[in-house]
């Protein structure tokens, strides 16, 4: 039984990771939705590695679909493309949004949830060597371009 | 923890929800509930189907092959009876078995005459009948008390087995056993 101080916090958690997938808040919002209401409904527990895991099948899903239908848009609408909500932290949400998704996730997992390497290696099926190479490489660049935009 | 490190933390650690948007999420689990009640409904119409299609196949494993068998040991033993009670005259007289089943060619299988009547019963002779459209032996007997009984021999079906039954039709009664590939059935 989760009570309704620790469901918020719990999803509150699960948002978070949403957004470092998504680098979107209503995107972030819809996949914590969905993954809650897959969650309740297959009876599992309410705990964080389940949201993870769902939150995550949900957005490779969304991904893969999201390509059929932004392949057919920009045939159409060439000029249409995704711009990511920034509202708070714009240097550091800058620099978030250079990376791509993979790094932005490892980034998440190891400084916000504190998952050792081998926990992000078998989450998301990469090799712990790639995991702690990625996380030593993006550190390092976020470090350097957080210089520079402070320096402008 | 390292100063890039504490900033991504308290970036992610500043992102929330708003209270509206952790009520609509919470607010899904009342259709969820729903939800579970038709998936309920659903597994309750799923193990009813399993136990019909179980009763279903146990009916026709076994209880369908026992009830046949039971109705055609019931067919064999009405025939039998009906048989036995028009006490037809025998064709061969002879009270040795071998003699009668050298004159009986036309049966398909060898006669005998089981060792367990042998005690109570004397062969007086026989005749030809048919049970269940197959030709069969009619053996009339004579008990220790004069009292006739007959026996019939014929050949059974390949997959039809079954212990001693005795079945009683008309005030007949009709005692079936099967013995390698024959069927006996002794009527008094």
């Amino acid at each position: 039984m989760v009570c309704d101080k620790d469901l918020d916090d719990l999803l509150n958690q699960a948002y978070r990771y949403a957004l470092s997938l998504t680098l979107n808040e209503n995107d972030a919002f819809d996949l914590v939705q969905n993954s809650y209401l897959k969650l309740v409904e297959k009876r599992k527990p309410l705990i964080i590695s389940y949201f993870i895991i769902t939150i995550r099948n949900q957005f490779i899903d969304d991904r893969r679909k999201q390509k059929v239908k932004w392949d057919w848009l920009s045939k159409l609408h060439p000029s249409t493309s995704y711009e990511p909500n920034f509202t708070v932290e714009p240097y550091l949400e800058k620099v978030l949004s250079e990376l791509n998704v993979k790094e932005r996730e490892i980034i998440f997992l190891s400084v916000v949830q504190e998952y050792t390497a081998q926990e992000i290696s078998d989450l998301m099926t990469i090799p712990r060597g790639t995991v702690l190479s990625i996380l030593h490489r993006m550190k390092l660049k976020m470090k350097n371009k957080l210089k520079e935009k402070s320096r402008e | 923890m390292s100063n890039i490190d504490s900033k991504i933390k308290s970036y992610y650690l500043s992102r929330k929800l708003t209270d509206e948007q952790l009520d609509i999420i919470k607010n899904t689990k009342i259709k969820s509930d729903r939800s579970h009640r038709s998936s309920n409904l659903s597994e309750i119409l799923k193990y009813a189907a399993i136990f019909v299609l179980l009763v279903g196949t146990i009916y026709s494993i076994f209880l369908f092959p026992m009830y046949q068998k039971n109705a055609l040991l019931n067919d064999y033993a009405t025939e039998i009876a009906y048989n036995h009670r028009k006490n037809l005259p025998i064709e061969i007289i002879s009270s040795d078995i071998e003699q009668i089943g050298a004159k009986m060619e036309k049966l398909n299988f060898t006669l005998e005459f089981p060792d367990s009547l042998q005690e109570n019963y004397n062969l007086v002779g026989s005749r030809y009948c048919s049970v269940d459209n197959r030709i069969a032996a009619q053996l009339k007997l004579l008990g220790q008390n004069e009292q006739v009984a007959t026996l019939f021999i014929f050949k059974k079906n390949k997959d039809l087995e079954f212990e001693i039954k005795t079945i009683v039709k008309n005030d007949v009664k009709v005692m079936l056993w099967e013995s390698d590939d024959l069927i006996f059935a002794l009527a008094k």
